[in-house]
């Protein structure tokens, strides 16, 4: 049977050569469109280590030459799953630098505090999810030029206080110091939990700043995830004039919200306007829901 | 033995699609190659985080500027006289202590993270260091516990953070070492 399969795979080999011989115009389109597409793809451990770091500079632009730097991949792991579940993801971490490091391996639950996130050890607070982990291996040493991927099982309690963790290759590395200070990294992967439907989130008064001629208009909104679930809104800032005419439209970037969470979602209108009065409204969406505000202001 | 082979062929897919007669030759060609191209995208757009240490300009030289690995070596300071090397800055707090700093530099970058607009920062003492006062911005650094040192932190900048170290006069002289760690997650 070995025999047959390696005269199968030779005698396609064949019609291949064949085929290629017989669509040489094809091939060299495909090969021209492979080349094209690869170009415009971004290498994984390159993108955004630009060592010039120039103002102005678009945030992922490739560089020239990799940085000697750590990465972590994935950077954030969103899961939805039920209480009671359990999850297994790969993070992997690559080592650009010129030296060996070590990592052991730590989760710490995020909880949110006063509106903002703070990390909190594994099974300090009760529902720890962080407390559920479990890495394999628990610990790496990744050489330069190299990387390690770890897997971590996580196991949702049932009464989870909080929906997410950070899983943590927290560095062990002894940086050569004889007379000093060494700093050395550690990167985390912040992994989200989805257990419900409970998505609501809240927002305020609009706010402005540069409300003045000649300066450029920044509309901004505290908004708070009241639901039970991280959520991930983004929108629009609509400027209406005194006659209800559309102005112009600016995108709200999406953030990230955590249950309890306040953040200030905010745009900047690119162009100066006229002095009279106006009208913003404030159009936030998440999961098939849309929150606006609106509020009228003046330009003296 | 037909069976057996037709099981063969549908066990390596490429096999399959370079044997069928079905559709034209060059078709599958162009759709191998699409399919390689898919491929390579999928892992170039693999969301990550990258994270390095830099000399701040009016700071003191980093050992491994660039990495994310790094030294700083304050050489041999006094609260009063000596020399202080050039980036650093001494100050005398009273009859209580006295501080060394230092500006550092931490770039984090991104990629494929688009619902991640900033990232957290915290910091922790890999040794304990309690004789001394270590920060690093306004975050006041132990070994117990990882300090928080910025919750939203600006991708693709050069951001400088303040290192100081304060010494009471009521240490005693010798070699200070410790190891920062930095911990840096995507918001």
């Amino acid at each position: 049977m070995k025999t047959n399969n390696t005269n199968f795979v030779t005698s396609n080999l064949r019609a291949v050569l064949g085929s290629i011989r017989q669509n040489w115009p094809v091939v060299l389109l495909a090969v021209a469109t492979l080349a094209v597409t690869m170009a415009a793809a971004r290498p994984l451990f390159a993108a955004g280590q630009a060592g010039t770091g120039q103002p102005g500079q678009q945030l992922d632009a490739p560089p020239a030459e990799p940085a000697p730097s750590l990465t972590i991949s994935p950077g954030v792991i969103m899961v939805q799953a039920q209480p009671g579940q359990g999850t297994t993801q790969d993070i992997s971490i690559s080592n650009l630098t010129p030296v060996e490091f070590r990592f052991d391996l730590e989760a710490m639950d995020v909880a949110v505090r006063d509106g903002k996130r703070v990390f909190v050890p594994a099974g300090e607070m009760p529902g720890s999810i962080a407390r559920t982990a479990v890495f394999s291996p628990p610990s790496v040493v990744v050489p330069p030029g190299s990387s390690a991927t770890v897997q971590v099982t996580v196991t949702i309690p049932e009464n989870p206080a909080m929906r997410a963790i950070v899983a943590v290759f927290r560095s062990n590395t002894k940086v050569q110091s004889p007379n000093g200070f060494a700093m050395t990294a550690s990167l985390g992967a912040l992994m989200t939990f989805t257990l419900s439907k409970t998505l609501q989130i809240e927002g305020s008064a609009l706010h402005f700043d540069g409300l003045s001629q000649g300066n450029n208009l920044v509309v901004s909104e505290s908004v708070t995830n009241t639901g039970n679930e991280p959520v991930i809104p983004k929108g629009v800032v609509a400027i209406l004039n005194s006659t209800g005419g559309l102005v112009g439209k600016v995108p709200v970037e999406a953030m990230r919200l955590l249950p309890g969470e306040r953040l200030e979602f905010k745009a900047e209108y690119p162009s100066t306007l006229q002095s009279g009065k106006y009208r913003a409204l404030m159009t936030l969406e998440h999961d098939g829901t849309v929150l606006t505000t609106s509020s009228a202001f003046e330009i003296p | 033995m037909k069976e057996q082979l037709r099981q063969n062929r549908i066990g390596h897919d490429a096999t399959v699609l370079l044997s069928s007669h079905k559709m034209p030759k060059h078709l599958w060609i162009i759709a191998m190659v699409l399919a390689l191209a898919l491929l390579s995208v999928a892992s170039a757009t693999a969301a990550s985080l990258t994270l390095t240490f830099r000399t701040d300009p009016s700071g003191i030289a980093l050992g491994g500027s660039g990495t994310a690995a790094a030294t700083i070596n304050f050489g041999s300071v006094h609260a009063y006289g000596g020399v202080v090397p050039a980036g650093v800055t001494k100050s005398v707090n009273g009859t209580t202590t006295w501080t060394l700093s230092t500006p550092i530099e931490v770039k984090v970058t991104k990629t494929g993270l688009g619902t991640s607009v900033n990232y957290t920062m915290t910091a922790q003492l890999q040794s304990s260091g309690l004789t001394y006062t270590w920060k690093l911005g306004s975050a006041t650094l132990t070994s117990a516990f990882p300090a928080m040192v910025t919750a939203a932190g600006v991708y693709g900048s050069k951001t400088a953070y303040t290192f100081s170290l304060t010494i009471p006069f009521s240490a005693a002289a010798g070699t200070v070492n410790n190891t920062l760690d930095i911990i840096v997650t995507a918001n």
